[in-house]
C-alpha cells in the first residue's frame, strides 16, 4: 500500500477552504438517501467516500457537484455556500463513471470544451489542454476520437477534461469500475501520482475497498445514508467500530462473547483476549492474520476442515464449537501448516481482539 | 430423438457442407415473387412514367415521339410554376414547424418521463398515425369549417357574429394540417436518437461550466443530428406528394403540385402528367442520395 | 439511474414544469380531432358539429342500413384479405433471402424494396393507373386496387420478418440439423414457428394499412367505392352525421386491429403455452 501519510492534526476545526457538508438531508419522496449527514473534507486531501451501492455516497458526491439539490442542510466549499448553485457555478469539476466523454469531439476538444465554456482565450486554452493531457500520459493522443480510445484511455482523458478547469474539488464517481483489475491497479497508482501532483482535493466514490483503502488519505465508510466510520485506512481496520464496517473491510471472524475488562467468554466457554472498551454482551472480531496457531492461554480448540493455497498467504478454515461459522486464519507464506483434520489452538493478543455491538453470529 | 439418428447426421457439419451453388440458387428463390410484385408492377411503371414524360400526346393517344414538350409546358404556365414554389415552401415551413415540435417533445419524454411509461406514451403519440390517413385530414373540417368548432367558439364568445371562412381552404389550413399528419413521425425518429443519448454527457458539459442550453445545443444536438435529417426528410418527401390535405382543407388557394398530378391524369393527360411526377420523383430521388449517408444505419461515431 | 434528472435551479425547474405542459398540449392536438369527430357521430344536430344537442344513435343507424356503405363495407373487406394475403406471402419469402444470403448489391436491393413506402403514394397510383390503363388497356377493378395496395403493403411486412429473422438465433438451426431435420423440416418445425407472430404482425399491419388506404386506391379501384372512398365522396358534400359515424366505424375497426397486431406475439406465446400444458398432460 502506497498511501500518503494522512494530514496531521486531527483535531483541528473544519477548514474554510475544503469542503464542509452541515446538517444535509436529501429524501427522496419519502424515502430518504442521506439522514442528516455532517462531514468535513480537508483542502488538498484524497479523499473516499465507501459503501454497498444504496448507501447514499454518490448521492453525496451528487450533492457536492450540483446535480442534485439537498432537502436540508447546507454544503459550503471553499468557504462559499454552494447548495443552490448550478453545476456549471461551482468550483467543482467531476470525473464520471462512464466517463461521459463527447463522442463527436476530438480528445483535445473534449479537454478543452471547459476552458472553451469560460471564453478562455484559443492559445490558452490549447496550451492549458495540452498541458492537461500530459499530466495523464496522453499528449500524443489530442487528435483522436475517444471511441478510437481504449477504456483506460478514455479514462484518463476524462480526468484531464476535468482537471483542465484548476477546480478546487475533483469529484470521481467510481472512476474505475469498468476497467479490468490489472488495469485498475495501475490506474490507481496512477490516480494518487495526479494527485500529488495537482494538489486538488479529490472526492473519490467506491464500493471497492482495497481501492479506497490503498488510495485515500481519509475514508468514510457509509451505510444507509450516515457515515458509520470516518478515519484513515490504518484507523478503519484496525478500529472498526461497528460489525458493518468490519466485515465491509477486509475478511473478519465474529463471536459472541460477553466481555468483562479484557477478558471475553465464548459460547463453549472458552476465555479469550480483547480490548475492551465494553461489558456484557458482545461481538468480538479478530482479524485472520491476527490469529496465531499456538496454544496458551485464552486459546480455543477446533480442527482445520481446509486450507487453501492462496499465493502470498495460505488460508485455512478451522471448526470450532466458540464460533457459529468456521473460523479463517491467515498464515504467512512458509508457516508450517497443519493437516486437514488435524486439532490447532487458536489464540491473538489483547489488542487484536476487537469489541463491538452484540449482533446474530454469523 | 433416437440416438442414431443423431450420430449419422453429426458426422456432417450441418447446413454447411451443402453444395454451395445449389443452396445460393435455393435461398434467391424466395425472392421471385417480390420481383414479381415489386418489379412488375412498380419499377417497371415507373419506367414507363418515365418514358410517357418524354411522348407526345396527339389526340389524346400517346405517340412514342421523344420531345421535351411535356416538360417545356409545364414550366411555360405561370400558375404550375408558382404552384412547383408553393409546394417547396409549403413543404419546408410544414416539416420545419412539425420537427420544431417534435424535438422539445422527444426531448421530454426522453429526459423528464419515468422509464416505465415511456413506451405506453410513446404509442398514444403513434396511435392517431395509424388511423386513418383520410379521417385524420376529415376531422379538422370538423374543427376549421364553417360551422367548425373554431367559429362556434368565436361566436360564442361574442368575438365574431358570422362565421370566419379564414380557417379553411388556404395555405395555412393546409400547413396545420400536414403538421399535425407528420408529427408523429417526426416525433418518433428524434425520440429513437435521443434515447440512446448518454446524459451524463449533459451533466459532464454542465460541470465544465456550459449553461443548460449550450449543453443541448452543443452536445446533444450535434450528436443526434443523423436523427434529425432522418425525421426532416421522411416528413418532407411524403408531404411533396400530398393530394388530399389541400383537396380537402386547401381550397383553390391551398393547391399542391400532387392536386396537378391528379387533374391531369383525370383528363387523361398522360404524357404531361407523367412529366410532373416526374419532376417530382425526381426532387426525392435527388434527397435521398444527397443525404443517403445520413440515412444508412451505420453509427455515426462507431469504434 | 432514476434520479439522474433532477436538476436545481429554479430556472431549469421552470424548464421542466413548461416542457410537461408543452407536451400536454401535444398530446390534446393530437386527440381532439379524432376525438371530435366520434363525438360528433353521436351528436342529435344534423350539422354533424357543435352545438351538442343531445345524444343519439341515429346516425349510425342510418350508416349501417345504407346500401352503398354496405357495398362499401364488401368491397374494402375484400380488397383487403386479398392485399393481406398477397403481402403476406411474397414479403414473408423476400425476407429470408434479403436477411440469410450473401447478395450483392445488398443494400441496393434493401432499398428498392423499401422504396414504396418511401416515396409518396400518388406516384404509384398514378404510374399503375399508366400501366394497366394506358398500356395493357385493362378495365379497373378490385383487382387492380389490389395490385396497387400490395406493392405499398408488402415492404411492411418485408421489414417486420426480417428484422425477426434478424434475431432468430441461427443455433437452433444447427441443432435441428444435428438432431436430423432435413431443410424443409428445419423450416417447418422450427424456423415458421419461431417467425410466425411477425408474419402474423405484418399480415394485421397490412390489413390495417389496406382498409384505410386512400390514394392508390382512388386512381385504381375505377368504379367501385371502398370505404374511404365512400367517405371522400360524400365529404365533399361537407360534414355530415352519418359520415361522422362511418368515420368512427371505420377508426374503431383500424384501432381495434392495430392494438390486436401489437398484443398479438404475446397472446401467440400464451396460446402455445397452454396448448402445450393440455398436450403434455
Amino acid at each position: 500500500m502506497t498511501t500518503v501519510p494522512p494530514l496531521a492534526d486531527a483535531d483541528s476545526r473544519p477548514d474554510t477552504a475544503g469542503i464542509d457538508l452541515r446538517g444535509v438531508v436529501k429524501q427522496y419522496g419519502t424515502q430518504a438517501a442521506l439522514r442528516g449527514l455532517d462531514l468535513q473534507i480537508r483542502d488538498g486531501e484524497f479523499f473516499c467516500l465507501l459503501g454497498p451501492s444504496g448507501c447514499g455516497k454518490t448521492t453525496t458526491l451528487n450533492l457536492i457537484g450540483g446535480f442534485v439539490a439537498p432537502t436540508e442542510g447546507e454544503i459550503w466549499i471553499q468557504g462559499k455556500r454552494v447548495d443552490q448553485l448550478p453545476p456549471h457555478k461551482r468550483p467543482v469539476n467531476t470525473v464520471f463513471q462512464s466517463y461521459a466523454l463527447f463522442p463527436h469531439m476530438s480528445v483535445l476538444e473534449n479537454v478543452r470544451f471547459g476552458l472553451k465554456m469560460d471564453r478562455v482565450p484559443r492559445d490558452v486554452s490549447s496550451e492549458r489542454a495540452a498541458q492537461a493531457l500530459g499530466l495523464v500520459g496522453l499528449e500524443e493522443f489530442g487528435s483522436r476520437m475517444p471511441a478510437q480510445l481504449s477504456g483506460g484511455q478514455q479514462q484518463r482523458v476524462a480526468v484531464a477534461r476535468a482537471l483542465v478547469k484548476r477546480p478546487a474539488v475533483l469529484l470521481l464517481d467510481e472512476p474505475l469500475g469498468a476497467l479490468d483489475l490489472k488495469l485498475r491497479q495501475r490506474l490507481q497508482i496512477e490516480l494518487a501520482q495526479i494527485h500529488r501532483d495537482v494538489g486538488t482535493t479529490f472526492v473519490y466514490v467506491t464500493h471497492d475497498q482495497e481501492e479506497a483503502m490503498s488510495m485515500a488519505d481519509r475514508i468514510a465508510v457509509m451505510n444507509g445514508g450516515r457515515i458509520e466510520q470516518l478515519g484513515t485506512p490504518e484507523e478503519i481496520y484496525r478500529g472498526p467500530v461497528s460489525r458493518f464496517v468490519a466485515d465491509f473491510i477486509g475478511d473478519s471472524n465474529f463471536f459472541e462473547a460477553t466481555v468483562e475488562g479484557a477478558v471475553a467468554q465464548l459460547p463453549d466457554g472458552s476465555r479469550v483476549a480483547c480490548a475492551g472498551g465494553r461489558s456484557g454482551a458482545a461481538t468480538l472480531m479478530v482479524r485472520p492474520e491476527a490469529i496465531v496457531l499456538h496454544g496458551g492461554d485464552g486459546s480455543i480448540a477446533g480442527h482445520v476442515v481446509q486450507t487453501s493455497f492462496l499465493g502470498s498467504y495460505i488460508r485455512i478454515a478451522v471448526e470450532t464449537p466458540a464460533a457459529g461459522a468456521p473460523v479463517i486464519v491467515a498464515l504467512r507464506d512458509g508457516a508450517a501448516v497443519p493437516a486437514l483434520g488435524e486439532g490447532v489452538m487458536l489464540s491473538w493478543t489483547a489488542a487484536d481482539g476487537v469489541v463491538l455491538e452484540p449482533g446474530p453470529a454469523a | 430423438m433416437s440416438s442414431d439418428a443423431g450420430t449419422a447426421t453429426a458426422a456432417r457439419a450441418p447446413g454447411e457442407r451443402l453444395p454451395r451453388l445449389a443452396s445460393a440458387l435455393g435461398s434467391y428463390v424466395g425472392f421471385v415473387p417480390a420481383v414479381l410484385l415489386l418489379g412488375l408492377c412498380f419499377l417497371v411503371p415507373l419506367g414507363i412514367v418515365v418514358c410517357y414524360s418524354f411522348w407526345d400526346t396527339v389526340d389524346y393517344a400517346v405517340v412514342h415521339d421523344w420531345t421535351l414538350g411535356n416538360y417545356r409546358y409545364f414550366f411555360s404556365v405561370g400558375a404550375y410554376v408558382s404552384t412547383m414554389w408553393a409546394t417547396l415552401w409549403v413543404a419546408v415551413l410544414s416539416t420545419v414547424i412539425a420537427i420544431g415540435l417534435a424535438f422539445p417533445f422527444a426531448y421530454w419524454l426522453s429526459r423528464y418521463v419515468p422509464r416505465k411509461i415511456r413506451t405506453p406514451l410513446l404509442v398514444l403519440v403513434i396511435v392517431p398515425f395509424w388511423a386513418s390517413y383520410l379521417l385524420r385530414v376529415y376531422s379538422w373540417l370538423t374543427i376549421l369549417g364553417e360551422k367548425g368548432v373554431v367559429n362556434r367558439f368565436l361566436h360564442w364568445t361574442g368575438l365574431t357574429s358570422h362565421p370566419l371562412g379564414i380557417f379553411l381552404y388556404d395555405r395555412p389550413a393546409v400547413i396545420l394540417v400536414l403538421v399535425y399528419l407528420y408529427f408523429p413521425f417526426g416525433a418518433l425518429t428524434l425520440y429513437s436518437s435521443i434515447e440512446r443519448f448518454d446524459w451524463n454527457q449533459l451533466r459532464a458539459a454542465m460541470d465544465l461550466g456550459a449553461s443548460p442550453l449550450q449543453a443541448i445545443l452543443r452536445i446533444l444536438v450535434p450528436q443526434i443530428r443523423p436523427g434529425i435529417i432522418t425525421a426532416v426528410i421522411f416528413v418532407f418527401i411524403p408531404i411533396l406528394g400530398e393530394y388530399l390535405t389541400p383537396q380537402i382543407v386547401g381550397g383553390t388557394g391551398g393547391v399542391m403540385i400532387g392536386n396537378l398530378i391528379v387533374n391531369f391524369f383525370q383528363e387523361a393527360e398522360y404524357t404531361r402528367g407523367a412529366a410532373i411526377s416526374l419532376l417530382v420523383a425526381g426532387f426525392i430521388v435527388v434527397l435521398l442520395f444527397v443525404f443517403r449517408k445520413s440515412l444508412s444505419t451505420k453509427e455515426a461515431y462507431g469504434a | 439511474m432514476a434520479h439522474d434528472v433532477e436538476v436545481l435551479s429554479r430556472g431549469a425547474r421552470v424548464a421542466r414544469a413548461l416542457l410537461n405542459g408543452y407536451a400536454l398540449a401535444i398530446y390534446l392536438f393530437l386527440f381532439a380531432p379524432i376525438v371530435l369527430l366520434v363525438l360528433f357521430s353521436f351528436n342529435a344536430n344534423r350539422y354533424g358539429t357543435f352545438p351538442i344537442t343531445g345524444w343519439t344513435l341515429e346516425w349510425y343507424r342510418a350508416a349501417v342500413s345504407d346500401y352503398q356503405v354496405h357495398g362499401a363495407v364488401t368491397t374494402t373487406l375484400k380488397v383487403a384479405a386479398q392485399v393481406t394475403l398477397i403481402s403476406a406471402i411474397v414479403g414473408t419469402a423476400a425476407a429470408f433471402p434479403l436477411v440469410r444470403s450473401r447478395l450483392p448489391f445488398r443494400e441496393g436491393i434493401r432499398i428498392v424494396l423499401i422504396l414504396p413506402i418511401m416515396i409518396p403514394g400518388l406516384l404509384i397510383g398514378v404510374s399503375l393507373l399508366v400501366l394497366f390503363v394506358s398500356t395493357f388497356h385493362w378495365q379497373l377493378s378490385e383487382e387492380t386496387a389490389v395490385i396497387g395496395q400490395s406493392v405499398y403493403t408488402t415492404p411492411f411486412v418485408i421489414l417486420l420478418v426480417a428484422a425477426r429473422l434478424q434475431g432468430f438465433d441461427n443455433a437452433l438451426e444447427r441443432a435441428a440439423a444435428d438432431l436430423g431435420a432435413n431443410t424443409f423440416q428445419r423450416l417447418r418445425r422450427v424456423v415458421l414457428p419461431l417467425i410466425f407472430p411477425a408474419i402474423l404482425a405484418g399480415a394485421l399491419f397490412a390489413f390495417t394499412l389496406s382498409l384505410d388506404e386512400f390514394i392508390i386506391t382512388y386512381f385504381l379501384i375505377g368504379a367501385n367505392n371502398t370505404l374511404p372512398i365512400y367517405i371522400y365522396t360524400q365529404i365533399k358534400f361537407g360534414i355530415t352525421p352519418e359520415v361522422n359515424a362511418v368515420a368512427s366505424l371505420l377508426l374503431a375497426g383500424s384501432l381495434t386491429l392495430l392494438a390486436v397486431a401489437f398484443a398479438l406475439p404475446q397472446l401467440v406465446r400464451r396460446a402455445r403455452r397452454a396448448v402445450m400444458r393440455v398436450t403434455t398432460a
